[in-house]
């Protein structure tokens, strides 16, 4: 990549009155860049994002967006970036198209086509007050307020939890749209993990508020697999599998689930144990679940 | 400068009503203002003022007033968008979007003011005293009293729409106060205009540095959380779940605008009445904090074995024992001040009286809302804090008898009772489905 | 165009890029179909364009699609003649020895596994007549 990078974090932490939130983080984002967050309740997703976008000081180490300090971020590079909370912090008494026209008036370039074209689409009515709303319909208002203006760098927290399929593929149609540009990132955290899986194109897996995994999404789906194997005499109860993350004997059978895996060991690993080795890749919802067992 | 202009064009304009009321008031500012200076006086057929054209001259000189209230309550939305857009994470991410904010929130209020200050100026335009001064003088008392406003508007807004009408009451009271402080022109400017500059700054200073003190901010709400008591302990479920967990924050949230008001009154010497009038206000906005029960209810009424009624008489119970706190500050306050401003024994005794009745009555009418809030209920509201203001006038008034006190107060009573039995009735059959939360109202509960 | 399924263990890439691979092999996509863009076809199949973008440039550096300036991607003509049979079969090979697992945990015998396949092909005869070659019957 000639660019450098939108987002930059170096041993990033944050703690809470002594006790850790996150530490140790450190990662790039780069323009095209779609970045699934992945990780339990209270990994630190949130508290990740937040110190990306400078809500929040670190404790320890730096986060930079377009260069500069996080927290410090100027205004005009805050027109390049584009933020959906997880809870909608809309004002209730609002009609739509007034919550979008407040706004819109922070930035010196706002789509207006587009919002009108995504609000029709995703049957948002612009006239409708936001108390009156549902809660689908208030997280798509958030989540357009957040593509208005274009942004270079946009960051979601959960933006799908309340939508309904149809919603969903929409936005997800929308993400694909902004990701096409190839100058514009995309980071978000979410639990539906099949849409991370169809859209990322990097994972982030934050585990015990530490960056468990992160990497390309590919290598991932390479990296983690599971192994059938098949022994025509029973299989000694010592049986060791290198980087096995779970073993489990059957007789003539096991299945591990192996992290780290990598297409050249088969045949070895086939011939050191005397059997039949299969090798199965799993969704990434099955690898999340393997990961935290 | 776009945002700016914005935010205050949807402070004015944000919903129906608002918009109908900002528009109103100007209409009847400017209309009434023309109207004075240039309307020759009215008389009847006969060449001499009749009753009916002084009624007419009566309205036609209050037209500017009218319209000031109106102005300054089409700002409304103020104080309710201003915190919600200040505690979200838009301010963050938004360019300049604290100091827009703030500029907003500050214009509004200077507008607000220019138009009092020229009602003011208007009503001393055939008077030989000096325009400019006047001008000048009102400008300054507005800007404080309109920045209080707002913010009491916000602190009653938290508690629905009651507490919203409720506020605007304490409002309309504040606002007629200092009108005395601009005639005296003795008294010195520097005064509202040293209070001015110092609440602005320290506003802006920590509104501006709020990001660099959130770590020291959220320590000093935990300990204060910690000192009020607002931890769990066991048996407080029904206060913890319907509010009322922590009357000490309004008791004593409520010292400061009788501080103010004292400090005031005794300036200009208003004291008997606008004190009883101004306490008889606070004691209502107790019953903000009711008109939410209904809708928290649900939460209470789904893990306990009552009925409705029985749902009733615990919420009841609560704010009985709510009301205590608020209650023995007020009276604390009305027998301490009462005592230093040299008011009557009499003033004194069925000011105490007065209090609670006020709060009862309040805590009464929120328990009322059960529903969204019809027509019927704001004006059974109005019509009970107009009963309370006559009484406290009664009150406060050396002239009137005894007995008339006395009457006004068991016919108080006797309306409390009214009250309570129509509240019984609605929550025995409550339809959770009518008083849905505001999801504003679940964030902040 | 193509059937992807983004929730199976295989990565989407890969499945695209054997997808294109075989049709280009067997002559499913004549030299000079035009591919869709990277942005339509992750649109339709809702996957990240950098997915797309990825395949489109490995398969331009192996010479099965050739990039034309301002116009879609499109399959190169085989440097070559088309890869012999033997070539092909290799690349059918990993979902043979699948349906032979499969036939083996469900205890069939071999001659009616072929009969089953001799049927499931003209069953797929009659139903895409796009990619159809004619059959003696």
């Amino acid at each position: 990549m000639h660019a450098s990078p939108y987002i930059a974090a170096r041993g990033l932490g944050k703690s809470f009155n002594g006790k850790p939130v996150l530490a140790d983080v450190s990662f790039t984002v780069e323009p095209g860049d779609v970045v699934g967050v992945l990780g339990k309740n209270g990994a630190g997703k949130t508290t990740l994002l937040e110190l990306v976008l400078g809500f929040t000081p670190a404790t320890a180490g730096s986060v930079q967006l377009f260069g500069y300090e996080s927290y410090r971020l100027p205004g005009a590079a805050k027109a390049r970036v584009g933020f959906v909370p997880q809870q909608d912090e809309l004002v209730n008494q609002l009609t739509a198209a007034d919550q979008i026209g407040v706004i819109a008036s922070f930035y010196p370039n706002w789509d207006d086509e587009l919002v009108g074209r995504l609000s029709a689409e995703w049957e948002v009515d612009l006239n409708q007050r936001v108390k009156n709303m549902s809660v689908g319909q208030r997280q798509k208002l958030s989540i357009l307020l957040a593509l208005g203006h274009r942004p270079d760098v946009l960051i979601l927290d959960e933006p799908v939890a309340s939508l309904d399929p149809v919603a969903r593929r929409q936005f997800l149609e929308q993400i694909i749209e902004v990701a096409a540009d190839g100058n514009r990132s995309v980071v978000f955290s979410s639990h539906i993990v099949s849409d991370v899986e169809r859209l990322a194109n990097k994972i982030w897996i934050l585990k015990d508020r530490r960056m468990y995994w992160q990497g390309d999404f590919d290598s991932l789906k390479d990296s983690v697999v599971r192994l059938h194997v098949r022994a025509t005499s029973p299989l000694p109860a010592s049986l060791e599998i290198p980087n096995a993350l779970r073993l489990q004997r059957n007789g003539t059978t096991a299945a591990a689930i192996v992290q780290g895996w990598r297409a050249d060991a088969h045949e070895a690993l086939a011939e050191q144990l005397g059997a039949e080795i299969e090798m199965e890749q799993l969704t990434l919802e099955e690898i999340f679940l393997e990961l935290h067992r | 400068m776009k945002a700016t202009a914005r935010l205050i064009y949807t402070y004015f304009t944000g919903t129906a009503l608002l918009r109908f009321i900002t528009l109103a008031g100007l209409v009847a500012g400017i209309g009434g203002a023309a109207l004075n200076l240039y309307l020759p006086p009215l008389t009847g057929g006969s060449g001499n003022p009749t009753r009916f054209s002084l009624a007419q001259e009566a309205v036609i000189f209050l037209l500017p007033v009218a319209g000031l209230l109106c102005f300054v309550f089409g700002a409304s939305l103020l104080p309710a968008m201003f915190a919600r857009l200040a505690s979200s994470h838009y301010l963050y991410v938004l360019p300049h979007g604290r100091t827009k904010l703030l500029a907003s929130a500050f214009a509004t209020v200077a507008l607000a003011s220019l138009f009092a200050a020229g009602v003011v100026t208007l009503y001393y335009y055939k008077t030989p005293l000096v325009l400019d001064l006047i001008f000048q003088r009102a400008f300054a008392v507005s800007f404080a009293t309109t920045s209080f406003l707002y913010v009491v508007l916000w602190l009653t807004g938290k508690g629905g729409p009651i507490g919203l009408l409720l506020g605007t009451f304490v409002m309309v009271a504040t606002l007629v106060l200092p009108l005395k402080f601009i005639a005296t022109p003795s008294t010195s400017l520097a005064i509202p205009w040293t209070a001015c500059v110092l609440l602005w700054t320290t506003f802006a200073a920590g509104f501006l540095l709020a990001p660099r003190l959130k770590a020291s901010l959220g320590r000093l709400r935990q300990t204060l959380a910690q000192l009020t008591g607002s931890t769990y302990r066991g048996g407080g479920e029904v206060d913890f779940l319907i509010g009322t967990a922590r009357p000490w924050t309004l008791a004593a949230g409520q010292i400061v605008p009788i501080a103010i008001a004292t400090y005031i009154m005794s300036l200009a010497s208003w004291a008997p009445l606008a004190w009883a009038f101004f306490l008889t206000i606070i004691s209502v906005t107790t019953g903000a904090v009711a008109s939410l029960a209904a809708t928290r209810g649900r939460a209470l009424w789904l893990r306990a074995r009552w009925t409705r009624a029985e749902l009733f008489r615990h919420v009841e119970n609560a704010f009985w024992r709510y009301n205590c706190y608020t209650l023995g500050v007020l009276l604390l306050l009305l027998v301490g001040i009462g005592d230093w401003l040299a008011l009557p024994t009499r003033v004194l005794a069925f000011g105490m009286g007065l209090l609670a009745l006020g709060s009862t009555l309040s805590t009464y009418i929120g328990l009322i809302v059960t529903a969204r809030i019809g027509w019927r209920d704001a004006v059974l509201a109005v019509i009970v804090i107009l009963a309370l203001m006559r009484t406290a006038m009664h009150v406060s008034s050396p002239t009137t008898p005894t007995a008339t006190i006395v009457a006004y107060e068991v016919g108080l009573a006797a309306l409390a009772l009214l009250l309570r039995e129509l509240a019984r009735r609605r929550w025995s059959r409550l339809d959770w489905m009518l008083c849905r939360p505001d999801t504003s109202v679940r964030a902040s509960a | 165009m193509f059937i992807l399924k983004p929730h199976s263990g295989v990565p989407i890439y890969r499945q695209l890029l054997d997808q294109i691979r075989r049709m280009a092999a067997s002559g499913q996509l004549p030299p000079g179909t035009e591919l869709p863009s990277i942005r339509e076809l992750a649109l339709t199949h809702a996957i990240n364009p950098m997915t797309v973008s990825k395949v489109y440039t490995l398969l331009e550096a192996e010479g099965v699609l050739e990039r034309n300036r301002g116009k879609p991607m499109t399959v190169a003509k085989p440097k070559r003649a088309q890869a012999p049979p033997a070539k092909r079969l290799e690349q059918l090979e990993p979902h043979l020895e699948q349906v032979v697992l499969a036939a083996r945990q469900l205890e069939l015998a071999e001659d009616d596994v072929v009969k089953a396949l001799h049927e499931a092909w003209e069953k797929t005869d009659a139903r895409e007549p796009v990619h159809r070659r004619a059959r003696p019957r």
